[in-house]
């Protein structure tokens, strides 16, 4: 089934093809040829390994207040920005500089913005990067060296193992079906829905429509290109409740190619936010509490990158000059263990285009390093199976399952792409409040919590819901924050919703990837009250 | 008689425009900002301690971004956007929430909020205008109590002027066209000149960009000041780079400034400039390393114009001669000699166009409400006058508009059009001989022209020694029999007293330096102009090498090196 899969692939590489394609390609194959054959210090080891990866950008914010238009988006197309990235391993098959943490570097890829849109410009770019990284993977292969002979290492997995090659090309770039126009009036629209409730000093809305291709090509065959329309919109408004204590409160959503809810529904959903950031008004201070807690979808998603995402990626630590590899998953050593609620089936399905019609962003046939990507069931009845893994290996380890993720802040290692956190038995809403009311009876507690939303900032928390198990009533609390945070947690799951919901998440710090689970009700989590103090009320009444 | 009709016409070219007079209810953005303003003011001057002054000063800003590089478009971007300055001074004139902390770090940052592009937009405009205001004010308490502290435990100013002087009430709209400019043509023309590196494989790094801004900026303040004064400055720049076998690396660049579109040369003059900076790039990549020298120096026009600016400008702005941290090189000289007596020395914002060159330090009003003046620095040698913004000194009690800043800051004493005038002048050819003559007299080998510099850097503060470095990046030796050998990788260093007397000539061959100047109260756009002038004795010292060897391969262009090519 693979093996047609990637024939598929192959023939739409041969395919409909974009003229810009070409010349991207052939620049990057031509510089990519010359750096492996030529670029060599004398008594130095040449490079063993070289991949490029090219960005292409277009599209600029639209800004909104209250309303009205804040800042004017160019009526003209402008120029596609190019972001080149290079990684490069030095040496050979078993003695290289790869993974690797020199003191005197971040482990992240060397970059340079601002590439021109033509054959000669993105050569001179790549010829750049190739400089710059092979200078300094040659000092990293003879730091690791000598790291290796000190400390007389006995592990013998591969930092980086030979692998097939795939190639997956999908030139068609991604359509904008929208003008700058019709943006310009949906944060008009999106920001004006504040104006129908109180309390709210500020409203925001904002709004980048981003078309991006990536195209990526490496010294051993593999190739691949992509293309999206992100769709970015930001909404934000300040308020200060009645103890005086102000919040600034935020909302990301993302939207993937044609994903992009009418403008109908964005100002409805608009309308929503703003109008829970007015209740916050009469919100009540929170106090401390262990027990527990109802995670919608959106805060679900931010405890489960927390608590699941971090510890299966990066599956093998880095050896590193000083200290040691913080970022490593937790969950490296623990195969056969129970790592989640029983009930529960955790997947990553990076071969996964759609899912309910929408496109995901996970979605990578070929990997970071060039390796056919494969789905994988990492956790069963709770217990942990597999893990995603790339060319680095720990022992044991035969070969990559093609889950290398590079991003700006990382060079590739393991990582996620598109995971589904799948319960095997849902419960409705209203289920599952009378689930979370009936373990607080059973816990002697007056009240339990529903979140909304994950804290994405200590100063900027988003309003919870208090419902209190006499009545079922109720009121939003504010300045609560979650302390303790363990992998515990997932264990403790004790139900999970029926409203399944998939969020895609673009590149920052994780690379570009997708989540699809419910809600889910957490047996015992800690909050506690934030300790910010009330501001004084403004001077003059707003305007 | 002859050099003072020449100055006649360069100074007729000062701007004939002049706005008329306006009024709240005549321009729509400055009536809601007013109104909003006068509304905040009302309540906060009342409070204890009291708001006692306050002003808006808000930009709309059109900007165009277009750069290329070896014949291909890197970026080319338009965008609009409205940003709104919020000044606030608690306290009282004599001692406000800006007063100079002792033995603290100042910021010179202040409240700049994106805001509304236009005044049919007024609720969003005065939302952020009330947000902006609350934020500034409580700012502006805190930064109030840490001052009457400070004060309380730190030794006395040595110049106890007060922190301000109220701006005089000015009533000035001016309108401007846009810049009419096509953008395709702009494109091309950066894509034709940024091919042409690619027949040089010496060159390792270039740049060929265009920015156009165009400002229109709103000032109301609480005094009543109603201020409209729109702006476009137009810049091309081509800019190349090599590395020498040795790690120096070697620049040269090309600037054109503009007003419009009509200001600058054909693209075929551009090719043309572009081969000669080339060349000289080439010549500079052959030429030997200079060794350390002190001996008699021609600074070039435009190198003069920036050496005045970062050697002598700087030391000239008000609020160093009052704050205790600075070096108040001049302070106390005022009537006294400070440079050569061959020279003059002014700052002329009001100056828009030199010899037909645009000067980007032009502007009528100051970023303080206040109307620019042309100000005599330096007459015959002697210091007359320093640059004043709105914070007095001691002698100098009121601004004389030169109180500037860039978005988010809060406005110091700045340079705008810096001339350099000498009392008499001879012709370049003159001043070599000059050298020459002075290379002899002092059993040199040879003499030293700075043809051109980048910029450089001075120090201020009294914790640093008094002294300067500039950054040359065209140099030539010029030997007793008049032949001239490029040299590179030199700084030219010294301590600015001992410097300035020691100019003992100038040439009539003005030229313009345009650049934009940093400083505490951000990036401000500058102008300097001077002629040549010969120093009887600089210093320069061996420039620090790039640790990085060149590029192992060439360039990668197209039929050239696209399959090999080691250096």
């Amino acid at each position: 089934m693979r093996a047609l899969l990637f024939t598929l692939m192959a023939l739409l590489a041969t395919a409909g093809v974009w003229a810009q394609e070409d010349v991207y390609f052939q620049a990057m194959a031509d510089e990519l040829n010359r750096t492996q054959k030529q670029l060599k210090i004398a008594d130095s080891p040449k490079p063993y390994f070289t991949s490029f990866w090219l960005t292409s950008s277009q599209g600029r914010w639209h800004h909104s207040s209250w309303g009205e238009l804040v800042s004017a988006a160019n009526q003209e197309p402008q120029a596609a920005r190019l972001v080149g990235r290079i990684h490069m391993v030095v040496g050979d098959k078993k003695e290289n500089s790869h993974g690797f943490l020199h003191s005197r570097y971040y482990y992240a890829p060397n970059e340079v913005s601002g590439l021109g849109n033509g054959y000669d410009a993105v050569r001179l770019g790549f010829w750049r990067l190739a400089d710059m990284e092979y200078r300094e993977m040659l000092e990293i292969y003879a730091q690791k060296e000598a790291y290796k002979r000190q400390r007389q290492l006995l592990d013998d997995s591969a930092d980086f193992a030979p692998a097939k090659q795939g190639v997956f090309v999908d030139s068609q770039p991604a359509a904008q079906p929208f003008t700058a126009q019709y943006y310009d009036e949906l944060v008009e629209a999106l920001s004006a829905e504040a104006k129908k409730y109180p309390y709210l000093e500020d409203a925001t809305a904002s709004v980048l429509p981003q078309q991006q291709t990536h195209w990526y090509l490496n010294s051993q065959g593999g190739k691949r290109q992509v293309s999206f329309l992100w769709h970015l919109v930001r909404l934000s408004t300040q308020m200060r409740n009645k103890d005086g204590f102000k919040q600034n409160i935020e909302t990301e959503w993302f939207f993937l190619d044609d994903g992009l809810p009418a403008k109908e529904e964005l100002v409805k959903k608009a309308s929503e936010f703003y109008r829970r950031a007015s209740e916050g008004y009469q919100a009540k201070r929170a106090e401390p509490y262990i027990g527990p807690v109802l995670f919608k979808p959106a805060a679900a998603l931010g405890l489960v990158e927390s608590l699941f995402v971090k510890n299966v990626s990066n599956t093998k630590p880095l050896l590193q000059s000083e200290g040691e590899d913080q970022s490593a998953g937790g969950f490296k050593d623990k195969i056969g263990q129970r790592v989640f609620s029983v009930g529960f089936v955790v997947e990553d399905k990076p071969l996964l285009r759609e899912y309910n019609g929408q496109r995901l962003a996970g979605f990578l046939p070929v990997d970071d390093e060039g390796v056919p990507s494969e789905n994988l069931l990492l956790v069963k009845n709770g217990k942990l199976l597999d893990l995603p893994f790339s060319r680095s290996l720990t022992q044991g380890r035969k070969k990559s399952n093609g889950h290398a993720r590079m991003s700006s802040r990382q060079r590739p290692r393991a990582g996620i792409t598109n995971l589904f956190i799948t319960p095997q038995k849902t419960y409705t809403q209203e289920e599952l409040e009378q689930k979370l009311l009936q373990r607080c009876r059973e816990l002697g507690l007056e009240y339990g919590y529903i979140a909304e939303e994950w804290p994405s900032n200590p100063d900027n928390l988003p309003n919870i819901t208090r419902i209190y198990v006499k009545d079922g009533q109720k009121e939003q609390v504010y300045g609560a924050q979650l302390k303790n945070l363990t992998p515990r947690s997932l264990r403790d799951i004790l139900a999970a919703g029926d409203d399944e919901k998939t969020f895609q998440i673009p590149d920052s710090n994780y690379p570009r990837h997708s989540i699809t689970l419910p809600s889910l009700l957490v047996d015992e989590m800690e909050l506690a009250p934030t300790n910010k103090q009330p501001e004084r009320k403004p001077f003059v009444p707003q305007p | 008689m002859k050099k003072a009709i020449l100055f006649c016409l360069f100074f007729s070219l000062c701007f004939p425009v002049w706005g008329a007079e306006c009024s709240a209810q005549k321009d729509p953005m400055l009536s809601v900002l007013s109104s909003e303003l006068m509304r905040n003011f009302k309540t906060l001057k009342k409070q204890k301690p009291p708001v006692y002054y306050m002003s808006y000063q808000l930009v709309v800003w059109n900007q165009v971004v277009v750069d290329a590089v070896a014949g291909a478009l890197k970026t080319s971007d338009v965008s609009t956007d409205a940003f709104v300055d919020i000044a606030v001074r608690v306290g009282n004139m004599h001692t406000d929430n800006t007063h100079e902390l002792k033995g603290v770090w100042m910021t010179y940052d202040q409240e700049a909020l994106r805001t509304a592009l236009d005044a049919q937009h007024r609720n969003a405009l005065r939302n952020t205008l009330w947000l902006g205001t609350q934020s500034a004010v409580e700012q502006a308490l805190k930064d109030y109590n840490n001052v009457l502290t400070n004060k309380q435990v730190s030794s006395a100013s040595t110049d106890p002027s007060d922190d301000f002087v109220l701006p005089q009430k000015s009533l000035f709209c001016q309108t401007q066209k846009p810049v009419a400019y096509e953008r395709k043509e702009v494109e091309e023309r950066l894509k034709t000149l940024s091919a042409l590196v690619k027949n040089y494989d010496f060159i390792d790094a270039s740049s060929f960009s265009f920015v156009l801004d165009e400002k229109d900026r709103y000032f109301v303040d609480s005094v009543g000041n109603l201020i409209r004064t729109p702006s476009a400055l137009a810049r091309y720049v081509m800019a190349i780079q090599a590395q020498t076998p040795d790690g120096m690396v070697l620049e040269r660049n090309v600037l054109y400034d503009g007003f419009t579109m009509e200001d600058f040369p054909s693209l075929q003059q551009m090719k043309e400039d572009f081969a000669q900076m080339a060349d000289e790039l080439k010549q500079l990549l052959q030429a030997p390393v200079a060794e350390p020298y002190t001996g008699p120096v021609i600074l070039k026009n435009r190198a003069s114009g920036v050496f005045f600016h970062e050697i002598l400008g700087h030391r000239l702005e008000g609020h160093r001669q009052k704050s205790d941290s600075f070096g108040q090189t001049f302070t106390n000289r005022v009537g006294k000699e400070i440079v050569s007596p061959v020279l003059n020395v002014s700052d002329n914002p009001l100056l828009s166009h030199f010899n037909g060159v645009p000067l980007r330090g032009y502007y009528l009003f100051d970023d303080e409400g206040n109307p620019a003046q042309n100000v005599t620095l330096i007459e015959k040698g002697v210091l007359k006058n320093f640059l004043m913004g709105a914070s007095p000194i001691k002698g100098f009690a009121q601004s004389n508009g030169h109180g500037r800043k860039s978005l988010g800051k809060r406005a110091v004493a700045r340079m705008g059009n810096t001339i350099i005038t000498p009392v008499e002048s001879v012709s370049y050819d003159e001043l070599e001989k000059q050298l020459l003559e002075q290379v002899k007299k002092q059993g040199k080998p040879y003499g030293l022209i700075i043809e051109d510099i980048s910029g450089g850097f001075t120090m201020t503060e009294t914790s640093a020694p008094q002294a300067f470095k500039v950054n040359p990046l065209l140099v030539y030796k010029i030997y007793p029999d008049g032949h001239k050998e490029v040299v590179r990788g030199v700084d030219l260093v010294g301590t600015p007293l001992t410097s300035f007397s020691k100019i003992t000539a100038a040439a009539d061959d003005f030229a313009v330096f345009n650049g934009v100047c940093g400083a505490e109260s951000g990036w401000v756009p500058v102008s300097a102009v001077s002629p040549s002038v010969l120093v009887s004795e600089m210093e320069v010292e061996k420039v620090e090498k790039s640790p990085t060897k060149p590029p192992i391969l060439r360039p990668p262009y197209e039929g050239k090196h696209a399959k090999g090519g080691k250096k």
